[in-house]
């Protein structure tokens, strides 16, 4: 039996190919099978909250329901996409043939869904799925409190998937390093593989911390051992807070590229903006404890002074994104338009971190609803809608299709008002005192119409992703053909046929700067 | 907690950070609308970077973030500080799902509760501890709250302005009945409050 590098045939072949492109579409798939468990999870929950009282779910129920949520979209649905379009696009990008250590890919794609079948198969447990949210702290998932192998196959199943990204991490990282194609240098490499690079970086350097943390966990429950909730808290953010930027940096990138090729212009300030993410990807390993500035634990003063910081790194990749559709002549086609609302929606969640970063507004606003509209606009307002800017412009660069255009726009608009109805009345919510994780509220006209609000959003966020799968699905089986570069593309990857062959390029263009096929295009004219 | 008690220090903080932060959200709204509006109507025109102006860019950030976490800093200091001389001491316990107040003061302690009754406008030391899970307590009324540890304590001073009742809840997930851990604040006048300690105090 040999494990097939090469793309086989059939469902087996496909599950046992190696090759780049295979294992991230393998991710990419099961990530998107998640997205619709943890998405449709948040439906209940939207439900159960858009009156005050116990309608829908059992508050058991409920615990049941906000711990996949937040499991799945963060180790099950982000992260491993930010990890999917990073192992698909880099090697395209920088002109390699393949990532580094095919097989090591292929296993971490198997764990990821090994991962998520663990944290599900709690459910058919005797004392039902873990429950306590997705960030398990000790003593509360201890043996005592926790009863049960819910707890264990969640820490089991996340100690997997959190192994997959830390593989895919190193093959992604070492394969920017060592298989750059001749001229493609550090600072002409394109600018979604610099974010890739600094997710790496990001993974490699945070998310051994969650195994340890997974580790107390275990060491609680199975031999008693006596842990420090602050020491979990530390290691557990220490994971955490880079995530939020593993969960951001490729989509970043994603808008950075969608951007230069449907305005037409080279980037602006391509250094200042490498300089940043670098910069920003160091600041964020130093930020973790404004998670527990409310524990009365840590040194405040100091998490509020980096916090505040990354706001200047945020600041600049502003202004060169700015100043390139500045430059050029923005194209409004369906890449663009969620490009944008990213770069609109993402303001509202940076600014309000800004805010939950100042240690005595958080005071107030910490564990409240505040903090949920303002991580889901940075989420989802934000990464989401980069994701979809992203699925839009390479989808015909994997598939040789379109999108359909028309359903494209729709599933655009009803996100965009779903989003915004849904998140927003959340600040208000979290400033008028309701708590996160809760199955009920105090009957109250405010949080009750602003909680109704929210639910009706969250319906109508769900109807724009029925339409993102529809068109999914007819763009996958009679999408329109697309050629091998349609939208003018500025990068390597469009130099190459869709979908590429297996290794890639039979040639490559000469590569004299981060933008060589625009570099083609100006020479000619 | 010294001078304007933790409410105040919140909404002066709050509201110079909204009006910065709004302010910041229209800049680069207006921003990229015309940035993608200009090239609409000029077209594409390629030209060398602004860097001289992306490094004044860069300045402006450096201040704003400074000067924003010079206000921050400082009115922490104020919030975190604890009087050597509380008016009240109350001793806080948090518990799957209950919580329980014993108030004293001047040597007169009242008998553990569940709800909080405070004096308005005195300096309450508040010391605050769990006895099996993380909870936290959070009194949106004086915009406050802090993690309640197994095994250690944490101790604040609050200030409570005004008189009324007050909703208090425990703000971190702390099993199955946490939405449900809840507590009342009563405040009351200096008369009403030495008439309650009285009765209620040994």
């Amino acid at each position: 039996m040999t494990v097939a590098v090469l793309p086989g045939r059939g469902v087996i072949g496909w599950a046992v190919a190696a090759d780049h492109k295979s294992v991230a579409a393998r991710v990419a798939a099961a990530a998107g099978i998640f997205m619709v468990l943890g998405g449709a999870v948040s439906l209940v929950m939207r439900a159960e909250l858009a009156h005050s009282g116990m309608q829908v779910t059992f508050r058991d129920t409920y615990n049941e329901l906000f711990t996949p949520h937040g499991t799945t979209m963060v180790y099950l649905v982000m992260v491993p996409l930010a990890l999917a379009l990073g192992a698909y696009l880099v090697p395209l990008q920088i002109g390699a043939a393949e990532l580094v250590a095919p097989r090591v890919n292929l296993f971490a794609s198997w764990l990821l869904v090994l991962g998520g079948l663990s944290i599900y198969g709690g459910f058919m447990t005797a004392h039902g799925a873990a429950r306590n949210g997705w960030t398990e702290f000790l003593p509360l998932s201890g043996e005592s409190f926790s009863p049960g192998p819910g707890t264990d196959m969640w820490v089991i199943g996340v100690a997997l998937a959190d192994a997959a990204a830390i593989l895919l991490a190193a093959t992604i990282l070492l394969t920017i390093l060592t298989r750059r194609a001749p001229g493609m240098t550090m600072l002409r490499l394109p600018v979604f593989t610099w974010t890739v690079l600094v997710t790496c970086l990001l993974t490699l350097f945070g998310f051994p911390a969650l195994e340890a943390a997974l580790g107390l966990i275990e060491a609680q429950r199975h031999f008693g051992a006596d842990i420090d909730p602050v020491a979990y808290l530390h290691l557990f953010w220490f994971f955490g807070h880079p995530a939020v930027y593993v969960m951001f940096f490729p989509f970043l990138g994603a808008v950075a590229e969608v951007v230069q090729v449907f305005s037409g212009a080279r980037l602006v300030g391509y250094r200042a903006l490498v300089l940043a993410l670098l910069g920003f990807a160091t600041g964020s390993m130093t930020v973790w404890a404004h998670h527990m500035f409310t524990t009365g634990q840590v040194l405040n003063e100091y998490f509020a002074i980096t916090s505040t910081s990354l706001l200047i790194f945020a600041g600049v990749e502003y202004f060169d994104l700015t100043a390139t559709l500045w430059r050029g002549v923005v194209r409004f086609s369906v890449p663009m338009l969620f490009a944008l609302a990213f770069l609109a929606q993402f303001a509202i969640g940076g600014l309000t971190g800004v805010i939950v970063a100042s240690p005595v507004l958080d005071y107030h606003l910490n564990d409240s609803y505040f903090v949920v509209g303002h991580f889901h606009y940075t989420l989802f307002a934000g990464s989401m809608f980069a994701l979809f800017a992203g699925v839009y412009y390479w989808f015909p660069k994997v598939t040789g299709r379109f999108l359909s255009e028309r359903l494209g726009r729709a599933h655009f608009w009803l996100l965009v008002v779903g989003t915004n109805v849904t998140f927003f009345p959340m600040f208000a919510l979290g400033y008028l005192g309701m708590t996160r994780r809760v199955a009920d509220y105090p009957e109250r006209a405010s949080l009750d119409w602003l909680n109704a609000v929210s639910s009706a959003g969250a319906a109508i966020t769900g109807l724009a992703m029925l339409v993102f799968f529809w068109n999914l699905a007819v763009s996958l089986a009679a999408g329109r053909a697309a050629g091998d570069d349609p939208w003018g593309g500025h990068t390597l990857e469009w130099a190459t046929s869709s979908p590429p062959p297996r290794h890639n390029f039979d040639r490559l263009p000469p590569i004299r700067s981060f933008a060589p096929l625009l570099d083609l295009r100006e020479q000619r004219r | 907690m010294g001078g304007d008690g933790t409410r105040q220090a919140f909404d002066a903080l709050f509201s110079a950070y909204v009006v910065v932060t709004t302010a910041a959200l229209l800049v680069i709204g207006l921003a990229l609308t015309l940035a993608v509006l200009r090239g609409r109507r000029r077209g594409s025109r390629p030209g060398s970077d602004p860097s001289r102006l992306e490094l004044a860019y860069v300045g402006v950030l450096v201040l704003a973030a400074t000067a924003l976490i010079a206000v921050s800093l400082v009115t922490e200091r104020n919030v975190d500080a604890r009087s050597a001389t509380p008016d009240v001491r109350v001793a806080a316990v948090a518990s799957q799902w209950r919580w329980s107040f014993t108030v004293s003061e001047a040597g007169r302690q009242a008998a553990p509760a569940a709800d909080l009754v405070v004096p308005q406008g005195a300096t309450v030391a508040i010391t605050l501890r769990s006895t099996d899970v993380i909870h936290s307590m959070w009194v949106p009324e004086v915009r406050f709250k802090r993690y309640a540890f197994p095994d250690r304590t944490n101790r604040f001073d609050l200030e409570f302005p005004d008189t009324g009742s007050f909703e208090g809840l425990c703000a971190q997930f702390c099993g199955l009945e946490h939405d449900t851990m809840r507590f009342t604040v009563h405040v009351l006048d200096r008369r009403g409050f030495d008439a309650w300690l009285a009765e209620h105090g040994s």
